[in-house]
């Protein structure tokens, strides 16, 4: 791994099983970051939104890049997404979908909510490392972010 | 005379040229001088008496003088001869000399006659002897006769001074008195003697200051008339006329006119005048007058209508000129006839020019005026505008060619015209023209005239083919006899050979303009063809009506109805047994219920007035009904709606539209749902492979658990997914089953659970029968049940409510299910009923349980939905279900 930066990234993913594997393969790939963990569409937007048990921003500072889950309980994925790209503050913000549907339906869907990338989950869990890599050489090291001025 | 007396020679000689000169005196002076001696004989004259007694020298006077007379004679002035003692010269001879003594000579060879005055005057010598007598004669023929017709004269003008109709009056300013004519008398009642006073003015002018201006006037001797107003003798003032003249003789003359009467006449005239003029100017006929050139000089109004010009284009112009060109040789003819006085009037019909260059026709009578000596002084014309009358002859023409047209047309018709016609003439109805067909028709040879008897009629019989038809109830009679239309009567023909043939018959009376039945006129049509094809239709109807009645589409026949050509509504004609079990609600039909009101009305209008077919597809929401609608139009305007009922076509699409939605999204949450445990079996199945060969027993104890679980996970999905799909496909008939039955079943499944966390199961409510597939119905309960105790939540006291109300609206029961958990937030109530929808994914389950739910309410053709006041507090789920109904 190239010099990283020290980003935080918000990992959303209802799964404990998928997380489990993204998390040991961030870990594998030496992608060091401030990973936040949340489980659900409801939690994401509270986090993002500072509201409820993320009013405080102490406790939940402006992530630098997200890598969420389309499928989530409570709000779907693809709500949150369309609200973090209709917000002036977050909608400059890299999200990345990693799921498991290779539906058009999604796919297209996600690109008019103006998502930065589409990833699908692999079976094999070799590939899924790899992506896992490439994923953290392109945006964790090689892609460039815009000062925030928070 | 003493000088004359001495004789010398001196004196001689002066006596000799005294001599000389009184000889030329006497000689050339204009009175005649005879000398006679104391004898009375005549011893000289001079040129003067000569001329007198008509001789032409002195020297033939002396040479007649021995026959004087017998030559001459003398007669008083007065008349009657005069005796020679009277004579002149014998007066003198007795001494008895005169002076004036006038005396007419007549000389009787010429019988001339002249007044000759005489003066006689002796000469005595010194002696006192008488030598000598002088006549003097002096020629009065001339001044006599003047004074004779100065006499005349005079008596004219008194005749004439006291006839005329003018007043005179004559002033001599030197004797200072008047003299008054009678008129003047008459007008003014003046006398001379009441101008003797020398106050005259003061009385016919007693106005001083009008009086000054009078004899101002008179002293002017301003020629020309003024008009005075004269005071009469008794006071009244008369309008007059004066003229004054002044004689050399300073006699002053005043000639006045009474112009009263002349006024009066002159009103008269004028008005006379005046009424003309208005005549003239508003005669309805158009008056010219023309001058000796033929130049208009006088236009009224309607003469310049007629001509389109205003009077002033119009005065001075030509008749000619005005006159339409093909006319003017005829015009000028006439015209100079007239001036040659050939004729003094006369009248015709010719074209004018108007001013817009187009022709009018006008009849025209012209009347000369001719002077007193029959020359031609101009011309007055009257002139009517004939143009409506030359067109009504016009038209009269064109109706005659038209008749003959007409004629030649009727010929033609009656050849070829395949029907037979006749045209009848008069009360005894007798046939004028026939149809070739006709004849054919009746047996007749062509170019004949049937023979019509007005009691028999033609060989029509009645439609039944047996019985002859009275004349009277004969097309034709009825038409002449009663006026009567007929239309499409049906008759027969008997033909020769007996065979009859059906004929539609036509008639009608012919009247003239004043509503007179002139005649009649009748047509028969041979309709054994029609009567063929209608017989077809006829069958074609049937077969048509037997569709019609049969066919389950529903069919209604309507017809529009126009008000002032436009669409203005329409009526039912014809409805078949369909339309009328199935398209009609609440006694309106299907047409007239249409959705939106009168949507579809303006493309039924069209159907009606174009015949093009449209077609609609349209739901009914009162009937709860779909259909097709053909409108087609049988015949201009009607139009027929054909509803073919697609309620359960539409159904089945929806159905297949929902079930292919399921579809997509089942194989969509497959791809998801399915794929997540195996990534995750995959993935963890690698891991597990390296934690057995790094030897670490906790990593291989948590990849086998979470292998398990995702294992679980997909059997349990493929279970519920396998349920689901089963649900409408493979179900056993729907039954009636009591509810508390079901809710009993499904209670017991779950025993296990509901006593785990002590939930308390009430059932409240009637008691009610359902209808459907009960294990599906089971099945229901079990997951909205299940539902419930899982999302209880941290309840210390959980109940669980499983009953029903009756909703009024609805006119059914509601079943419900209550609980008093956890609730649904309302931010996530859209996705309750979605399939893997999980809101919690801290508590077990597929996602598929609502899912199911609401699968068993549609099949059972009911509706779900549910409340909850929010977090914490609970949620009910309501639904119905098909004929679900109270047994106690």
């Amino acid at each position: 791994m190239e010099e990283g930066q020290a980003l935080n990234i918000l990992f959303i993913e209802d799964d404990p099983a998928h997380a489990e594997i993204t998390l040991r393969n961030f870990k594998k790939n030496r992608i060091s970051n401030h990973v936040v963990h949340l489980s659900d569409g409801q939690q994401a937007l509270d986090y993002l939104f500072r509201q409820g048990e993320y009013a405080d921003p102490e406790h939940s500072p402006k992530p630098d890049l997200i890598l969420m889950d389309l499928r989530l309980p409570k709000v779907d994925g693809m709500e949150v997404l369309e609200k973090i790209k209709a917000d002036e503050c977050l909608k400059n913000i890299p999200t990345v979908i990693l799921t498991t549907s290779d539906a058009e339906m999604d796919i297209s869907k996600a690109y008019d909510f103006n998502v930065n990338s589409y990833l699908i989950k692999p079976l094999d869990l070799g590939k899924f490392s790899k992506l896992i890599e490439t994923f953290g050489f392109y945006w964790v090291v090689w892609n460039k972010y815009p000062h925030c001025n928070e | 005379m003493d000088s004359s007396k001495k004789v010398d020679g001196n004196a001689l000689e002066a006596l000799k040229i005294e001599h000389a000169i009184l000889d030329a005196v006497i000689n050339n002076i204009g009175v005649g001088f005879v000398v006679s001696d104391h004898n009375g004989h005549i011893i000289s004259m001079n040129k003067a008496a000569a001329d007198i007694h008509g001789f032409v020298s002195e020297k033939e006077g002396l040479n007649h003088l021995s026959k004087y007379t017998e030559e001459f004679g003398l007669e008083y002035p007065e008349g009657g001869i005069m005796p020679t003692e009277e004579w002149p010269l014998s007066l003198a001879l007795d001494g008895k000399y005169r002076n004036n003594y006038k005396v007419i000579l007549k000389r009787y060879r010429t019988q001339s006659q002249r007044i000759v005055s005489y003066n006689t005057v002796p000469i005595y010598d010194s002696e006192e002897t008488l030598r000598y007598i002088v006549l003097t004669m002096t020629d009065m023929t001339d001044m006599e006769e003047r004074t004779k017709s100065l006499a005349n004269e005079r008596e004219l003008f008194e005749g004439i001074f006291n006839r005329i109709p003018i007043m005179i009056s004559i002033y001599d300013p030197g004797l200072k008195n008047f003299r008054f004519n009678s008129e003047l008398k008459n007008v003014l009642g003046w006398e001379e003697s009441d101008a003797a006073d020398g106050n005259f003015m003061e009385k016919v002018y007693p106005d001083p200051d009008y009086r000054k201006q009078v004899a101002e006037y008179m002293q002017s001797l301003e020629s020309g008339w003024k008009e005075w107003k004269a005071t009469t003798k008794n006071g009244t003032r008369v309008e007059s006329l004066w003229a004054n003249i002044q004689l050399k003789s300073g006699i002053q003359v005043g000639i006045g006119i009474d112009v009263r009467k002349q006024k009066k006449s002159e009103e008269k005239l004028r008005e006379n005048e005046q009424r003309l003029q208005s005549i003239f100017d508003h005669a309805a006929i158009g008056i010219v007058e023309t001058d000796h050139m033929d130049r208009l000089v006088r236009v009224n109004n309607r003469m310049c209508e007629i001509l389109g010009y205003s009077r002033e284009e119009l005065l001075g112009k030509t008749v000619m000129e005005i006159t339409y060109e093909e006319d003017r040789s005829k015009t000028d003819f006439l015209n100079t006839s007239l001036h040659e006085g050939d004729m003094t009037m006369f009248s015709y019909e010719k074209r004018y020019l108007r001013k817009d260059g187009s022709p009018i026709w006008v009849h025209v009578s012209v009347s000369s005026i001719q002077d007193e000596r029959k020359v031609y002084l101009k011309s007055i014309g009257t002139i009517e505008d004939i143009s409506e009358r030359k067109k009504a002859e016009e038209r009269m023409l064109q109706a005659l060619e038209d008749a003959e047209e007409s004629k030649s047309i009727l010929t033609a018709l009656m050849e070829h015209i395949p029907l037979g016609l006749a045209i009848a003439e008069g009360p005894d109805i007798k046939i004028k023209v026939a149809s070739k067909y006709g004849l054919a028709t009746l047996d007749l040879p062509p170019g004949s005239v049937p023979y019509y008897d007005q009691y028999r009629g033609l060989g029509f019989y009645h439609s039944d083919g047996l019985t002859q038809g009275k004349a009277s109830e004969l097309p034709l009679n009825r038409a002449i006899n009663k006026r009567e239309i007929i239309t499409n009567e049906e008759w027969m023909i008997k033909k020769k050979d007996g065979s009859l043939i059906p004929v539609l018959c036509n008639a009608a009376p012919v009247l003239d303009n004043k509503n007179r039945v002139l005649g009649g006129v009748v047509s028969w049509q041979d309709i054994t063809d029609r009567r063929q094809y209608l017989k077809a239709l006829q069958q074609s109807e049937e077969k048509f009506r037997s569709l019609f009645e049969n066919i389950i589409e529903a069919a209604a026949l309507h017809e529009v109805i126009y008000k002032k050509g436009k669409p203005a509504g329409y009526r039912l004609i014809e409805a078949n047994p369909s339309y009328r079990d199935n398209c009609e609600y609440k006694g309106k039909s299907l047409t007239e219920i249409g959705p939106n009101g009168d949507m579809y009305l303006a493309e039924y209008y069209r159907v009606a007035e174009t015949g093009k077919p449209y077609r609609f597809e349209v739901f009914y929401p009162d009937i709860r009904k779909h259909f097709i609608v053909n409108v087609i139009s049988p015949r201009k305007g009607q139009f027929a709606t054909v509803f073919e009922d697609i309620t359960d076509q539409k159904r089945t699409e929806y159905e297949i539209k929902q079930k292919n939605e399921e579809l997509t999204r089942f194989i969509y949450t497959v791809s998801h749902d399915l794929k997540s445990p195996l990534v995750t079996i995959k993935s963890f199945t690698e891991y597990l492979k390296e934690d057995i060969e790094n030897n670490d027993e906790t990593a291989q104890k948590k990849d086998i658990q979470y292998i398990q679980n995702a294992a679980d996970k997909m059997g349990n999905l493929l279970d519920e997914l396998l349920q689901l799909s089963r649900i409408g496909r493979k179900e056993d008939p729907k039954t009636e089953t009591q509810l508390d039955e079901i809710i009993e079943n499904a209670s017991d499944l779950l025993a296990g659970s509901i006593s785990k966390k002590s939930v308390t199961i009430q059932r409240t409510g009637p008691k009610l029968m359902v209808y459907g597939h009960s294990q599906r119905l089971v099945q229901l309960y079990q997951n909205l049940i299940d539902n419930a105790v899982k999302f209880m939540g941290n309840q210390a006291n959980p109940v669980i409510e499983i009953g029903s109300i009756y909703d009024e609206n609805r006119n059914e029961p509601v079943l419900f299910v209550k609980d008093n958990g956890s609730g649904i937030d309302p931010r996530y109530k859209h996705k309750i009923f979605g399939l893997f929808e999980k809101l919690d994914t801290s508590t077990e389950g597929t996602g598929i349980g609502l899912a199911l739910v609401k699968r068993i309410v549609d099949v059972h053709n009911g509706s779900i939905w549910f409340h909850s006041e929010g977090k914490g507090k609970g949620t009910t789920f309501y639904f119905t279900l098909e004929k679900t109904y109270i047994i106690q």
